[in-house]
């Protein structure tokens, strides 16, 4: 009767329980992913007898996994992922997540590690680099940032797998294109992303060296944007920048400013650094329209290019650099008389000057142009009526429009006007020429030109010979200083010029002797004086024969040697002495 | 012999709950770690059923309760007799009734719900009838050696304390009529089996504070013989309230067997495959 309590009992219980019996051979409920190998009569698809959960029992379900281990491919070929079981822990219900991301979600956050058993006493975190592939920089995101369908290279094969594409995270290449559009529509195809393009951020590519490339960026290529050069398309997938055969000569970016008259070879005198500054040592501007000669050649660029524009229109014509230091004077063109080695001296030369109203002759010849062109206010300029643009004009122009071209137009009358009424047509060249002012022009003979006899002091004799100057007074002029020469009050006695040589022993009472009366304008020499006749003691005998210095002695007065003409005595013993006195026999003149 | 038998089992109590114990707080945190968290616990793969831990708690836990099936042998193969009374073999089997199951806890890590609950809740229901089989045992009266005595056995030693009351301590008759009526007192056989053990021990106590008050009143006893006065009123009273139950205990007890064994049968039958699962997966 107690046996068969108990039988019932028991038979109770297990009957109870007969629709969990299997279950209790599990120790837990499946993961949802195993959901179908949840029965007591799969066990061993999982367990294999006496080595429990074994990684070809695994693989034979995972055949995509299982090429990737035999490939030596992804973190499971690694030796110490071999144990499926330890990451993917199981029996511990649907919900359960077979993949531990640390905080048991897939997207972690910084730092995150999943954990494995101890393995050897030392715990294994999985960590990323284990995959082949580093998650660095910007890699660092949620995993389904990558491991997601569309990234997937060949889907047909896991979807054949019975993988969800949702949920796996095979099927992922470690090529940038498996999950980044190439931006460069393959025109990089040659090299691979990473060579240019950090984890870090897309942009800079801070391994790209524009250097290595056939066009190193240097001076303000440096600082250029990228899309300065390189154009941005646009296609179905959105806009792209062109790198490949963007072309390398200057003329395909930047316009010629010189419409191709100086070659294609813009590097010959441009560098990079600024388009202005220009190497003039390989510039060749002989090339331009415009070469550059004389002073025009150590000239800064910016001299004439000073706005920065090497286009100067009327470049040929000075005025458009120069401001016309004549200030509108001068009609000619300059290179008439200036050429580029130096505005001075001016290649204006006598002849030029021969052609003017004014040819320069004698002296004038000599005179520096600055002394008959002097130097005005060019505002003088216009109060004389030339046109002139004041805006550009010098502040002081020469001038050389002079409005007559009379001696005293520019020269001071020395003469004081003294002068004018005795001048002929010829004015100043009555006398002058231009040869040497002091010296006035004289005829073949020597004479003056001027009939000094209009004056009325005929000049005769060595009168005819002797320079104004000799009888007329040089003086200053009051204010200039300048020499002048009045013939005003000149003496028309031979006294008024000439000293009494006789210190007034020939004059007589009723008054002066005229110096006529022995000399003549010839000379002074020889006298006219007649012993016999002007004198009183006409010479006989031996006194006809005796030296006239033997009767008139030279003596000394006031410091001048004068001959003593009068009072001499006319009488013998005045001049001799008795042979007695003078101890001969003919006795002898008394000194 | 029972005083080294008595040092074993302190020992053997002391070291198995100290160990379970010591991985008891060892692995509380895991213990109470969700469920489902418990794999992403730095303790699982020490502590998970077929941890380095868990593994050998299952084995221990195996191993005692395969050892108690000793108990089973005892009574049942003659042979055995010459290692001990049952009474002894019955409390290494209450040790081993005890630790097994703890072991098994720890090994189970405390996940005694879901699908496995039937192999655990059967071990639970053999230890807890276990339990309550230790405690109708001890109601029934035994010889020193544990063996069961009959109620002509159980009356004669009932008469014999009466008779010592009155020879050895003077209580006169009428005092043994009264002790038998206040041990008797509020017992009801009849009561349905829980509430009688439920009531029977709470009158136990009750009964203590009367037997004192009866052992008190009796000022004739010899102050020398109080105390064994006292022992033979407390163990006449005992004896009569299980007299007085014995042939509803007796009962209750050989029906008892029917709770305990099926569960205990379902226990062994789910380790033996639990254990052949075990092997045939690759745990052990």
């Amino acid at each position: 009767m107690r046996a068969l309590l108990l039988a019932t009992v028991m038979l109770g219980v297990i009957g109870l329980a007969a629709d969990r019996l299997s279950a209790q051979l599990s120790p837990g409920e499946l993961s949802s992913a195993h959901a179908a190998l949840d029965s007591s009569r799969a066990c061993l698809e999982c367990h294999e007898k006496g080595k429990g959960v074994t990684a070809q029992r695994c693989l034979s379900c995972h055949g995509v996994l299982g090429e990737r281990i035999a490939a030596g491919a992804g973190l499971h070929a690694r030796s110490d992922y071999q144990r499926c079981e330890t990451c993917h822990i199981e029996h511990h219900g649907r919900e359960f997540e077979l993949i531990w991301w640390g905080k048991g979600t897939e997207s972690p956050p910084e730092g995150w590690q999943m954990e494995r058993p101890p393995d050897g006493g030392q715990s294994i975190y999985f960590d990323h680099d284990d995959t082949g592939y580093s998650l660095l920089g910007a890699h660092r995101v949620a995993c389904r940032d990558c491991h997601r369908a569309s990234h997937i290279e060949e889907p047909e094969k896991l979807i054949a797998a019975g993988k969800d594409l949702d949920r796996t995270f095979l099927g992922l290449a470690t090529e940038c294109a498996t999950c980044h559009q190439d931006p460069h529509r393959g025109q990089m195809a040659t090299r691979g992303c990473a060579e240019c393009h950090g984890q870090d951020a897309w942009q800079p590519a801070a391994g790209f060296d524009h250097d290595q490339t056939a066009f190193a960026l240097d001076g303000r290529h440096a600082s250029t944007e990228c899309t300065g050069c390189h154009v941005t398309e646009t296609d179905e997938a959105g806009d792209w920048i062109r790198y490949a055969g963007t072309p390398t000569a200057c003329a395909d970016c930047h316009d010629d400013p010189h419409r191709g008259r100086l070659g294609r070879d813009c590097a010959a005198c441009h560098a990079t650094a600024d388009w202005r500054r220009v190497d003039r040592g390989r510039f060749d501007h002989d090339l331009t329209r415009f070469p550059l000669r004389g002073r025009h050649r150590p000239l800064d660029c910016a001299s004439c290019h000073a706005a920065g524009s090497f286009r100067i229109a009327g470049h040929e014509r000075c005025a458009t650099c120069h401001a016309d230091e004549h200030s509108g004077q001068l009609r000619a063109a300059c290179s008439e008389c200036h050429d580029v080695d130096g505005f001075v001296p001016s290649g204006f030369d006598l002849d030029d000057h021969a052609a003017t109203d004014f040819p320069l002759e004698a002296a004038h010849r000599t005179v520096p142009c600055a002394d008959c062109h002097a130097r005005v206010p060019t505002s003088d300029l216009v109060a004389r009526g030339v046109a002139v643009a004041m805006d550009s004009a010098p502040a002081t122009t020469r001038v050389f429009r002079l409005d007559a071209a009379g001696c005293v137009d520019c020269h001071l009358d020395p003469h004081a006007g003294t002068a004018d009424a005795f001048l002929g047509e010829a004015g100043c060249e009555t006398c002058h020429d231009g040869a040497s002012w002091r010296v006035a022009e004289r005829t073949a003979t020597g004479e003056i030109r001027f009939d000094h006899g209009a004056t009325g002091f005929d000049l005769e004799g060595a009168h005819r010979t002797v320079v104004c100057v000799e009888c007329h007074e040089l003086s200053s002029a009051p204010v200039t200083g300048d020499v002048m020469l009045s013939f005003q009050g000149a003496s028309t006695t031979c006294w008024g010029c000439h000293q009494d040589p006789h210190l007034g022993q020939v004059a007589r009472p009723e008054g002066p002797v005229s110096c006529r009366d022995c000399h003549s304008p010839e000379g002074w020499t020889p006298s006219l004086f007649d012993h016999g006749r002007d004198s009183v003691f006409p010479l006989e005998g031996a006194h006809a024969r005796a030296a006239c210095e033997a009767c008139h002695p030279t003596e000394t007065v006031e410091g001048r040697d004068v001959v003593l003409y009068k009072p001499l005595p006319t009488a013998c013993s005045g001049c001799h002495r008795a042979p007695e006195e003078t101890g001969t026999a003919s006795g002898g003149v008394a000194r | 012999m029972w005083n080294l038998h008595r040092l074993l089992l302190v020992s053997l109590y002391l070291g198995g709950l100290g160990v379970v114990a010591a991985f008891a707080v060892q692995g509380f945190d895991y213990y109470t770690t969700p469920l489902i968290e418990r794999p992403r616990h730095e303790l699982y793969w020490s502590f998970k059923p077929g941890g380095t831990h868990g593994l050998r708690f299952g084995i221990a836990g195996a191993a005692m309760m395969t050892l108690m099936l000793g108990y089973t042998l005892r009574k049942r193969w003659r042979p055995l007799r010459r290692l001990g009374p049952v009474r002894m073999w019955l409390d290494y089997h209450i040790f081993l009734g005890i630790c097994g199951p703890l072991f098994i806890l720890l090994h189970s890590s405390f996940k005694v719900g879901g699908l496995v609950s039937l192999s655990f809740w059967s071990m639970a229901a053999v230890a807890l009838s276990g339990v309550l089989g230790r405690y109708l045992y001890r109601q029934i009266p035994r010889s020193r050696a544990g063996d069961e005595l009959s109620l002509a056995e159980v009356e004669a030693q009932d008469g014999e304390l009466s008779r010592q009351l009155v020879q050895s301590f003077g209580l006169p008759p009428e005092a043994v009529v009264e002790l038998e009526t206040a041990a008797e007192s509020g017992l009801d056989p009849d009561r349905p089996l829980l509430w009688l053990l439920f009531t029977n021990q709470i009158d136990a106590f009750r009964m203590r504070r009367r037997l004192r008050y009866f052992s008190r009143s009796h000022a004739e006893v010899e102050p020398r013989l109080r105390r064994r006065f006292e022992l033979a009123v407390a163990r006449k009273a005992r004896l009569r309230r299980r007299l007085l139950m014995w042939s509803r205990l007796r009962q209750i007890f050989h029906y008892w067997h029917v709770l305990h064994k099926p569960f205990a049968i379902i226990m062994y039958l789910f380790m033996v495959v639990h254990i052949g699962v075990a092997w045939m997966t690759g745990y052990v």
